[in-house]
């Protein structure tokens, strides 16, 4: 009889949940790592080499949803969409105003303007894959946001 | 006939590091004879002024720079990304070899750890050894002392205001907590003497915040064109207009007590840069 409980209370112990695990929490974002969060995003991202050793660039989404994520040696990450056009100054600062995690920003290189709307995670405090992924669509949310924005700012 | 040999002695120029010998100047080719000898694979450059060599090597990853100074003088440097000023002068006060500063390349702040040597009282080819084997130790210590305390893992249940406070509290800050009709805490802080405030908004987000007077627009821009992390904005309100400084913190997908610990202390960094920012802005 007690041998029988005892393999009752071992089998049971066998089938039960294991306990969740806490998840990984990491403070430089490898590459590796990054491009397994985007495909389990499903985004298809072309992956090229930044401005200096140890910086990727990976970019994705149709033209007017261009998108880039830029990798900064796992210290931290850059998103930006850029708007081939400008905006006065204000309007920048409306939008400034009441955004939460992006910002945008005028940009004029010789005779061009452009808005580069963009969002930096810092990852050196820790981050985990949910923060990260968060950071990609809440980025991918708030652009068309702006987007939305414009064509306001335009009528 | 012994003479010749002897001659030839007189006459070999005095490329590599005796021994036992004591220089008080060494020239350029000196130098490159020792990092051969060490096998030191380096790139030579030349500074805009005159004597002035620099010597680019890696060491193990690290990315090092020997500069000499018209032969009286050796530098070596180490770039490391830029940390907040307390956390720089912590190091200084407790390293005896090194020092570490904050500088500016091109429209990055950068810390760079240096360590120098001066030739002109005398040197020998060990003293030279050593001071490349000392800076390498002091490097792989600054490393690790820039990665900062071990991880924090463990994912905060809720971030509420009693999870907020002792974290405010371990960073040494004096607040003032208020919580507005709408339920929404503020906890009230100083930092570089300027008036800095926290938002917790339920527990899903927070939100730092600092005012000052106003920037022009262009001003604004220019800084969010070269800052990453916080948004500078300006605002017009009954009373008078303002700018911002301001950063979001977004705790929904699960958060540790060490994020917001970071989160804090970049922000108040941000402070003291956005303060000598807007002090050489019209």
């Amino acid at each position: 009889m007690n041998r029988c409980l005892c393999t009752l209370a071992l089998t049971l112990l066998s089938i039960a949940p294991a306990p969740a695990q806490e998840p990984k929490v990491y403070n430089r974002v490898e590459a590796a790592r990054l491009e397994k969060i985007l495909a389990d995003l499903k985004i298809d991202a072309k992956k090229s080499p930044g401005k200096k050793e140890g910086i990727f660039e990976y970019e994705y989404g149709a033209d007017a949803e261009r998108t880039k994520l830029i990798n900064y040696e796992g210290f931290d990450l850059w998103l930006e969409h850029v708007v081939p056009e400008g905006l006065p100054l204000e309007a920048v600062n409306r939008w400034n105003a009441r955004a939460r995690y992006s910002r945008a920003v005028l940009v004029k290189q010789e005779d061009k303007a452009s808005l580069s709307f963009e969002s930096q995670l810092d990852c050196i405090g820790g981050v985990t894959d949910a923060v990260v992924r968060q950071f990609v669509q809440r980025f991918d949310t708030e652009r068309r946001e702006f987007a939305e924005f414009l064509k306001q700012e335009k009528k | 006939m012994r003479l010749p040999w002897i001659l030839l002695l007189l006459l070999c120029p005095a490329v590599s590091l005796g021994q036992d010998k004591v220089y008080h100047s060494l020239t350029t080719e000196q130098i490159e004879a020792f990092l051969a000898r060490e096998k030191i694979e380096f790139k030579k450059t030349k500074d805009r002024k005159e004597n002035h060599f620099y010597y680019d090597f890696k060491r193990e990853t690290f990315a090092m720079r020997l500069s000499w100074f018209d032969g009286k003088d050796l530098l070596l440097d180490c770039v490391f990304r830029a940390m907040p000023v307390e956390q720089v002068n912590h190091w200084n006060v407790g390293a005896r070899f090194s020092r570490a500063n904050l500088q500016k390349e091109k429209n990055t702040e950068i810390t760079v750890l240096e360590y120098a040597l001066d030739l002109v009282g005398g040197v020998t080819d060990g003293t030279v050894k050593q001071f490349f084997v000392r800076f390498e130790q002091e490097v792989r210590a600054f490393d690790q002392f820039a990665a900062g305390p071990p991880l924090d893992t463990a994912i905060l249940p809720q971030v509420d205001d009693e999870r907020l406070e002792p974290i405010l509290k371990g960073l040494g800050i004096e607040f003032q907590k208020k919580t507005n009709a709408k339920g929404v805490t503020a906890f009230e802080f100083e930092v570089h003497k300027t008036k800095v405030k926290l938002y917790n908004y339920g527990g899903k987000e927070l939100m730092l915040d600092s005012l000052y007077k106003p920037l022009s627009l262009e001003a604004a821009n220019k800084y969010n064109l070269n800052r990453k992390f916080v948004r500078v904005v300006n605002y017009k309100s009954d009373s008078s207009d303002f700018t911002a400084l301001e950063a979001n913190f977004d705790c929904t997908p699960g958060v540790t007590a060490g994020m917001i610990r970071h989160f804090v202390l970049a922000y108040t960094e941000d402070v003291r840069h956005f303060g000598e920012f807007q002090a050489k802005t019209k």
